[in-house]
C-alpha cells in the first residue's frame, strides 16, 4: 500500500469533479501545487489504472469507516509521507493508534485548511465529553477559549490520557501558575494530583470539584473535631441549626488557601 | 494563488430579565455591535491568514498566521477572556482592587456596604515560530504573556468566630518562553525542548480590618511568585525488528521562589524565620516499546517514573507545628496487547502497575495499583460496531504507624489518627464499558455508550496511641465506603431529503457516594446521590432551493443531588445538593442573498436555575444565626440564576 507514483495526466476529475475542485483549495492541494511537490490523487488512493475500468471501491484505496482498508493501513498511508514529522513520532504510542482511529476520522483531506473543529470532532468518539463540558462548572471550552488539544495531544504522547505534559499537575501548572507554589504549607493531595479534587472536563459542583464540599473534604479529614460533621439540611442559612462549617462555601469559608499557603504560621490553610 | 476571506457584522440586543455573572462567566454578550473578520490566502507555497473574533468586546481574539508549506510557519495571537464570578456583590471595605481593605472607625451595617463586581480580565498574547531547517532538522520557539487583573472572592477567617468574604486583588503576570529543536527522520527522532515560565504577583499578602475589632488588621497570604524551568529530551527509533518503535522522553523541571515574609506579619514574632526558599524539582522518565510482529498482533510495553523532590528551606515558626516537605515518587509500568481475531474481532488485554511512595504523608506512605483490562470490539457487520471493556483495579496501601502516633494530638488515649483518604486508600474498582456504533442506512449515524464504575473502598485503618493498628475497632472514623457511577451517552445524525438534517445527543449520569462515621457519640452514615440528564436536538431545514436555511437547536441539562443520612435518626436529609437546570434555545434563519453575501436573523434564549442547601435563605451577615460566630458574606455564588433573551441581525460578506 505504498503511495503509488503519480500517473501522468491524472484525469480523476472526469468522474470526481466536485472533489477535484475542492481539493485545489485544500491544505494538501495548496502545499503540493505551491511548492511544486509532485503529488496527486494517486499518492493517497493508489494506482487508478484498474479503477478507471472498474469504478468500484474494490479497485481503489479509500478512507473512512466504509473503506476496505484497515484503520492501520489507512493511517500508514498518511504516515508514509508524514513520517519525518516530529509531531507524529509518538503516534504508535498513543491510545488513538491502539483504538484504530484513522487520520481521516479527524482531518478533512479534500476540503478546507485541515483545521480540526474542536470540541465537535473529539465529541464524535468521546461521547460523554459533550455532556461534561456543558456542565455548570466548566473550563471555557464551549466558549472557544480552551481546546481539547491544549491539554491532549491526539497524535500520541508517552503520558497517560495523551496529556501534553508529563503528568496532571505539570499540565495544570501551564495555565494555573498561581497554583504552582512552592508553598510553605502544602496540602499533600494538591501537590500530588490536581484531579483528586477537580474534574477537568466539567462538574456539577462549583470549581470543577469532584464532590461537593464538605463531603469532598470529609473523605479524608475525620479527626472528630468539626471536620466530620454531620452537616444536614438544618445546618444551612435556613433550617434552624445553621453552622459556620456548612453555610456558604462550607469548609472553604475558613480553609480558603486550600491549594497551599505562604503565611508565616501553620494555620490550616486559612490564611 | 488564491484568497478567501470575509467579514461578519452584526448588532444584537439582550434582555436579561434575570441577570447574573454566571450568564457572562467567560463571555461578553452585551447589547451592541459584534463581528468577525477572516482572511485566508496562499501563493506559490506561502500562506497567510488573519482571524479576528468579537472585536472590541471583552472576549475578543485575533490571530495572524503564515508561513511556507513544509518550511516554516508563524503565528501571533491576542486573546481576552473575562472570568466573571459575581455581579453586584457587597463589601464593607474600601480599597477594592488593592491589598489594603479598610472600613474606618466601625464596620458599617450591611445596608451601607458598597456594591461591586467580582471579575477578572485575562489577556493572553504571544507568538510562535516553527522552522524546518534543511530536513531533517527543525526548531520552534514561542513566547507568551498571560495577564490577570481584577478581584475574585476570598473568604478569610482569623479567629474562628469571625470571617468575611473579601475582594481578593488579582494582578498577576505569567511569562512563558518555549523552545524545541530536533532531528526527525523516518527512522529517528531526537529532540531537546525547554520551558521558562515566570509568575509574578503584585501582592504577597492581603490585609483587611477585622470586622469585630476595628483596631486589628488581619492578613492572608497570596499566591507566591515562582520560576518554573523545564528541560526535556525526546527520542524515537522506528522500524526496529518486529515492526517496533521505541520511544522515550525525559525531563527535569525546577520550581523555585525566594519569599521574604512581609514584615507586617512578623512584628510580634521577631524570632520567626523571615525568608523562605522554595525548591521543588520534578524528574520524569518515560519509555514505550510498540511492536507489530504480525499483522494481527499489536503490543505495547511501557515504563514511567516520576520523582518530585522538595528541598525547600526550613521554616522556624513555633514549636507546635512541624514543618513538613511533601515529596513523592511514582513508578508506572504495564503491557498491552491486541490481536485481530477472525470475523473482524479485535481483542485487547492490558496490565498496568503503579507504585507511589510518599514522604511526609505518613498515613499513606505508599499506594500500589494493579489494574487489568480486557477489551473486545467487533465490526463483522460493516454497518455495526460493538465494543465491550472490563477493567479491574486493586489498590493497596502502606501506612507508617509510628508516624501516625507521633502526629496524633493531643496525645491522649482517646485520640486516634483516622486513615481514610479516599484518593490513596485501598480499594477495588470494577469498570464496565459497552458501546455501539450503527449505520443502518447511509443517512443515519447512531452511537451509544454505557459505562458503569463501582468502587469499594477498604475499611479505614486507625493507629492507636499504643501503636496498635486496628481496623474499625474504634469509634470516630469517617470513610468513603462506596462510589458507584453510571454513564449513558447517545448521539445520532439523521440526513433528511433536500439536505435537511437532524442531530441530537442524550447524556445521563448517576453517582452514589456512601460514607460512614462511627463516631461514638453520634454515629451516622451518609449517601450523596446525584444524577444528571442532558440532551440536545438540532434541526436544519433548507427552503427556497437552499437559499434560506432555518436552524433550530435546543439544549437542556438538569441535575439533581440529594443527601440521605442513616443510623442516626435525628438528621435531616438534604433535598438540594447543587441542583441546577440549563435551557438554551438557538434559532436562526440564514438567507443567502448572493453567493458571497448572506443575512442572518437569530434568537437565543437561555435560562439557568441553581439551588443548593448551603445558599438557600442566604444573608450577608450571620450574626443572628450563628452568634457568637459572625460571618460576613459578599453574595458571591449566592444567586447565580439567569434568564435571557438575545436577538441579533448579522450580515456576512465572504469572498
Amino acid at each position: 500500500l505504498a503511495p503509488a507514483a503519480v500517473a501522468a495526466g491524472e484525469d480523476c476529475n472526469q468522474c470526481h469533479e466536485e472533489v477535484a475542485t475542492q481539493f485545489q483549495n485544500s491544505f494538501h492541494g495548496r502545499a503540493w501545487t505551491g511548492t511544486g511537490s509532485a503529488s496527486g490523487c494517486q499518492s493517497c488512493h493508489g494506482s487508478a489504472e484498474r479503477h478507471q475500468n472498474d469504478p468500484s471501491r474494490e479497485t481503489i484505496i479509500t478512507f473512512g469507516k466504509n473503506s476496505l482498508q484497515s484503520a492501520e493501513e489507512q493511517s500508514q498511508l498518511c504516515i508514509g509521507c508524514h513520517d519525518t514529522s516530529a509531531n507524529l513520532a509518538f503516534w504508535e504510542m498513543g491510545a488513538h493508534q491502539s483504538n484504530d482511529v484513522r487520520c481521516t476520522d479527524c482531518h478533512s483531506i479534500h476540503t478546507g485548511k485541515n483545521a480540526v473543529r474542536q470540541p465537535e470532532t473529539c465529541e464524535g468518539c468521546h461521547r460523554s465529553i459533550k455532556t461534561q463540558i456543558n456542565k455548570q462548572s466548566h473550563h471555557p471550552i464551549v466558549e472557544g477559549k480552551v481546546k481539547c488539544s491544549d491539554c491532549h495531544n491526539p497524535h500520541g504522547t508517552l503520558a497517560k490520557s495523551m496529556l501534553r505534559a508529563e503528568n496532571t499537575n505539570q499540565l495544570c501548572y501551564t495555565c494555573h501558575a498561581d497554583k504552582r507554589g512552592p508553598f510553605i504549607w502544602e496540602h499533600t493531595p494538591v501537590e500530588e494530583d490536581c484531579s483528586i479534587c477537580h474534574a477537568p472536563h466539567g462538574s456539577r459542583y462549583d470549581k470543577l470539584l469532584t464532590q461537593r464540599v464538605p463531603n469532598l473534604c470529609h473523605d479524608c479529614h475525620a479527626d472528630r473535631r468539626h471536620h466530620d460533621g454531620p452537616y444536614d439540611a438544618t445546618t444551612g442559612f435556613i433550617g434552624g441549626s445553621a453552622s459556620e462549617y456548612s453555610v456558604g462555601r462550607s469548609c472553604l469559608n475558613c480553609h480558603s488557601r486550600i491549594h497551599g499557603s505562604t503565611y508565616f504560621q501553620k494555620v490550616g490553610f486559612t490564611k | 494563488t488564491g484568497a478567501s476571506g470575509g467579514v461578519k457584522l452584526g448588532v444584537r440586543g439582550l434582555d436579561d430579565t434575570k441577570a447574573s455573572a454566571k450568564f457572562q462567566e467567560y463571555r461578553d454578550l452585551d447589547d451592541g455591535a459584534f463581528g468577525k473578520i477572516w482572511l485566508d490566502s496562499f501563493t506559490r507555497g506561502y500562506f497567510f491568514g488573519i482571524e479576528g473574533k468579537n472585536m472590541g468586546l471583552d472576549d475578543q481574539s485575533y490571530t495572524f498566521s503564515g508561513g511556507r508549506y513544509g518550511q516554516f510557519k508563524y503565528a501571533f495571537a491576542y486573546d481576552e477572556t473575562p472570568h466573571n464570578y459575581a455581579f453586584n456583590a457587597k463589601t464593607p471595605y474600601t480599597g477594592i482592587g488593592t491589598n489594603v481593605l479598610t472600613y474606618g472607625a466601625a464596620a458599617p451595617a450591611v445596608a451601607n456596604w458598597k456594591t461591586f463586581d467580582f471579575a477578572i480580565k485575562k489577556k493572553k498574547y504571544g507568538g510562535d515560530l516553527e522552522v524546518s531547517l534543511k530536513e531533517p532538522f527543525y526548531f520552534a520557539v514561542g513566547v507568551e504573556r498571560n495577564e490577570s487583573k481584577g478581584v475574585k472572592p476570598l473568604f478569610v477567617s482569623d479567629r474562628g468566630a469571625e470571617g468575611v468574604e473579601i475582594p481578593e486583588p488579582i494582578d498577576q503576570v505569567t511569562d512563558n518562553f518555549t523552545m524545541r529543536a530536533g532531528y526527525s527522520t523516518g527512522e529517528y527522532l531526537f529532540e531537546i525542548n525547554g520551558l521558562l515560565s515566570s509568575f509574578d504577583n503584585e501582592y504577597d499578602i492581603v490585609g483587611r480590618q477585622d470586622m469585630l475589632a476595628p483596631a486589628v488588621m488581619n492578613y492572608a497570604s497570596m499566591a507566591p511568585e515562582n520560576d518554573y524551568r523545564k528541560l526535556g529530551l525526546k527520542f524515537a527509533r522506528k522500524h526496529l525488528p518486529y515492526n517496533s518503535t521505541l520511544a522515550a522522553s525525559a525531563s527535569y523541571a525546577t520550581l523555585e521562589n525566594d519569599l521574604t515574609i512581609d514584615p507586617v506579619l512578623l512584628a510580634a514574632n521577631p524570632a520567626y524565620t523571615r525568608t523562605f526558599s522554595g525548591d521543588i524539582s520534578y524528574t520524569n522518565i518515560s519509555t514505550t516499546l510498540s511492536s507489530r510482529p504480525t499483522k494481527e498482533l499489536n503490543t505495547k510495553v511501557y515504563f514511567a517514573y516520576l520523582d518530585k523532590e522538595n528541598d525547600a528551606s526550613a521554616m522556624r515558626t513555633d514549636d507546635v507545628n512541624t514543618f513538613e516537605k511533601f515529596q513523592f515518587d511514582k513508578t508506572t509500568a504495564g503491557v498491552e496487547a491486541s490481536y485481530n481475531l477472525p470475523r473482524k474481532t479485535k481483542l485487547t488485554g492490558g496490565y498496568d502497575f503503579s507504585d507511589t511512595n510518599r514522604h511526609d504523608r505518613p498515613e499513606f506512605q505508599g499506594t500500589t495499583d494493579h489494574s487489568m483490562t480486557v477489551k473486545v470490539r467487533n465490526n463483522l457487520l460493516e454497518k455495526l460496531t460493538l465494543k465491550a471493556q472490563y477493567q479491574r483495579l486493586m489498590r493497596t496501601y502502606d501506612t507508617d504507624n509510628a508516624r501516625l502516633i507521633h502526629l496524633a494530638h493531643p496525645p491522649d488515649p482517646t485520640s486516634y489518627i483516622k486513615v481514610s483518604d479516599f484518593d490513596a486508600n485501598g480499594k477495588k474498582m470494577d469498570k464496565i464499558k459497552l458501546g455501539m456504533e450503527i449505520l443502518p442506512h447511509d443517512n443515519v449515524d447512531l452511537g451509544l455508550e454505557y459505562t458503569f464504575t463501582k468502587n469499594d473502598y477498604d475499611q479505614p485503618m486507625t493507629a492507636e496511641p499504643d501503636n496498635t493498628p486496628d481496623i474499625l475497632e474504634n469509634p470516630g472514623i469517617r470513610a468513603r465506603q462506596k462510589d458507584d457511577r453510571h454513564g449513558l451517552n447517545l448521539d445520532f445524525l439523521l440526513r433528511l431529503p433536500r439536505q435537511a438534517q437532524l442531530s441530537g445527543y442524550v447524556g445521563y449520569e448517576k453517582r452514589t457516594v456512601k460514607s460512614q462515621v462511627q463516631n461514638g457519640t453520634a454515629p451516622y452514615s451518609q449517601s450523596v446521590e446525584d444524577d444528571l440528564w442532558a440532551y440536545g436536538l438540532t434541526g436544519k431545514m433548507p427552503f427556497m432551493d437552499n437559499k434560506l436555511n432555518i436552524i433550530v437547536g435546543w439544549d437542556y441539562q438538569k441535575s439533581d443531588g440529594e443527601s440521605e443520612f442513616g443510623i442516626a435518626t435525628n438528621l435531616a436529609n438534604i433535598a438540594s445538593v447543587a441542583d441546577y437546570s440549563k435551557h438554551r434555545l438557538d434559532a436562526k434563519a440564514v438567507y443567502s442573498y448572493t453567493r458571497m453575501m448572506d443575512f442572518t436573523v437569530g434568537y437565543q434564549y437561555e435560562k439557568y436555575e441553581y439551588t443548593d442547601y448551603s445558599y438557600s435563605g442566604f444573608i450577608h451577615n450571620t450574626t443572628a444565626l450563628l452568634a457568637p460566630t459572625d460571618l460576613f458574606f459578599s453574595g458571591a455564588y449566592a444567586d447565580q440564576d439567569y434568564e435571557s433573551n438575545l436577538g441579533y441581525l448579522l450580515v456576512k460578506y465572504g469572498f
